[in-house]
């Protein structure tokens, strides 16, 4: 597998070679194992790998943005005796995963100005984040979630996560994990030199749900009375088949 | 062999799930409770969602108690009259609980009430079940003497109270207020718990209402059948918490674990099976407890939002 992406890495230079004649700005090409993902019952996660090749010796950064999800963080607090959840919070337009894969530390190559500019870093990511209701403490709030987001791998920001091969070449794996937002992701690529952007590039990757499971969580969810009547009677009809069928093996009639 | 959950939002092996539902097949094949009151606690061990959990702990009641419904229908040992009468009642309860369960859930309070429910019933039958096994271990004699003078009570005050009515099939003439306020207990437990309320309404019907043992049991089952089945419907329709997958892989796990433990609890010896469930019920109760008394790991922890 990796041999094989090496090799289509290598493929790719030619595509580079115009490059190599004077005054052309560096770019990069990228390429990735998959551009979509389907999610079926039997998903339960899924690695992308992402291979390329640049036009000079640089550091790579990987940013791969999913569309935002709704999530909820429960607060636990004592109460008498008991440990029992004392406080919800509601947190809308974060993504969510945000991944920051890059070829060194981010900070050891692109200052923080750099940085903001070109969105990358977890502020980043919390930037359009709307909590209700507010929390008392924000940066402990803020630093809790960033913590839950990062022990369920959906905000990664890895400075050694990219490899660079050979000077020219480059790839990284994007992991992803069994619960994931739908919809369209945004995969950025950044060739930094010197402190500085010198190219991008993107990607995009469809992650769907197919066929029959798409069509089951759907319904689930957006006819859920049709969903509830129907699934019930299944069970019911289930329930009398399987008493049936195995009654007739076993015990008395 | 690993499956993704829909509505519960994770993964999950498969084969453990097949096993839960045997486990609560088998106890219930075994000694002829419904285990319904196990289900529950065993996904909030692994993690499932409290409110998913007692919803489709209560869609997988659907498939248990279908057949036995069927067969007890069939021999005719059902009451239908009062089971309607407790219907009005477990009905409305559900109904109540569904909403109830809906405000909870969207206050984050639905697993911490889930987790208190849950140590007290466990605790109150896991306690009162291993008292009775004891009793009956150390000599059938007293349980027998506990038994009758629990009969003599049926109090007088049942009989003043108003709309009374004939149930021709248990020779019975009886208050309608009784049942419908039993019936809508036994809906609230099932819509907050995810529990069928077998164990409950059983010693009900045989020692306050005093009905006829011969229908007790299909008139329970048949009750519990069509009010497990309306919160089943409630839950899905109002907080999408039913999970498909999950429901059908109890069942039928369930269904072969019935089986086996029905061949095995023929051969083996009664009260020594209750003590077992018993101490089954009790254990898991106190890890419940324990899982509220001792500090969390982590102060906040993430969900997806409904």
């Amino acid at each position: 597998m990796k041999m094989r992406l090496v090799l289509a890495a290598i493929a790719l230079l030619p595509a580079l070679a115009h490059a190599q004649t004077p005054a052309k700005p560096a770019h990069l090409v990228t390429e990735l194992s998959s551009d979509h993902v389907d999610i079926s019952t039997r998903y339960t996660g899924d690695e992308i790998t992402l291979f390329g090749a640049m036009s000079e010796p640089a550091q790579v950064v990987v940013k791969v943005t999913s569309p935002t999800q709704a999530v909820s963080i429960k607060q636990k607090g004592r109460v008498g005796p008991f440990w029992l959840s004392v406080a919800k919070y509601d947190i809308a337009d974060t993504p969510g995963l945000y991944f920051l894969l890059s070829s060194a530390p981010i900070d050891k190559i692109l200052p923080a100005t750099a940085q903001r500019r070109y969105g990358l870093g977890l502020q980043d990511a919390l930037s359009g984040m709307h909590v209700s209701p507010t929390p008392a403490d924000a940066a402990t709030f803020r630093h809790a979630l960033l913590d839950l987001k990062a022990r369920h791998h959906e905000y990664v920001v890895n400075g050694q996560a990219v490899k660079i091969l050979g000077q020219r070449l480059y790839s990284t794996t994007i992991k992803l994990p069994a619960q994931l937002p739908l919809g369209t992701y945004r995969v950025d690529i950044y060739l930094v030199r010197n402190g500085q952007v010198i190219a991008t590039d993107h990607r995009q990757i469809n992650v769907a749900e197919v066929r029959i499971e798409h069509w089951i969580s759907s319904i689930a969810d957006k006819r859920s009375w049709l969903f509830g009547i129907s699934f019930t009677l299944a069970v019911m009809a289930l329930g009398l088949f399987l008493g049936v069928v195995m009654g007739r093996g076993g015990k008395k009639a | 062999m690993d499956i993704f959950l829909p509505i519960a939002h994770m993964d999950v092996n498969l084969l453990l799930i097949l096993f839960f539902g045997a486990i609560v097949g088998f106890l219930s094949g075994l000694v002829g409770v419904g285990g319904g009151f196990l289900i529950t606690p065993l996904l909030l061990f692994i993690g499932v969602p409290p409110l998913v959990a007692v919803a489709t702990g209560a869609a997988q009641i659907v498939g248990t108690s279908a057949s036995g419904s069927y067969a007890h229908w069939r021999l005719g040992n059902i009451d239908f009259r009062m089971a309607f009468v407790l219907l009005v009642g477990s009905w409305t309860g559900g109904a109540v609980g569904v909403h109830i369960a809906q405000v909870l859930e969207a206050g984050g309070h639905f697993g911490t009430i889930v987790t208190f429910l849950y140590v007290g019933l466990l605790g109150i039958v896991g306690a009162s079940m291993l008292i009775e096994s004891l009793n009956a271990l150390r000599g059938s004699s007293k349980a027998k003497a506990a038994k009758s003078e629990g009969k003599t009570g049926q109090g007088g005050w049942m009989t003043r109270l108003p709309l009374q009515v004939d149930f021709p099939v248990s020779q019975l003439k009886l208050s309608l207020i009784v049942p419908v306020i039993i019936g809508f207990g036994v809906g609230i437990l099932t819509s907050l718990m995810g529990v069928g309320g077998g164990f409950i309404m059983v010693p009900v019907m045989i020692y306050l209402l005093r009905m006829p043992t011969k229908v007790v049991v299909g008139t329970s089952l048949f009750q519990l059948l069509f009010t497990t089945a309306e919160v089943s419907i409630l839950q899905a329709g109002v907080n999408h918490a039913v999970d498909p997958f999950l429901a059908l892989v109890l069942v039928i796990g369930s269904a072969l674990g019935t089986q086996w433990g029905t061949k095995l609890g023929s051969r083996l010896p009664g009260e020594q099976l209750r003590l077992i469930l018993a101490l089954v019920v009790v254990a898991v109760a106190v890890k419940m407890l324990f899982g509220i008394l001792i500090k969390p790991h982590d102060i906040y922890s993430l969900v997806l939002a409904r």
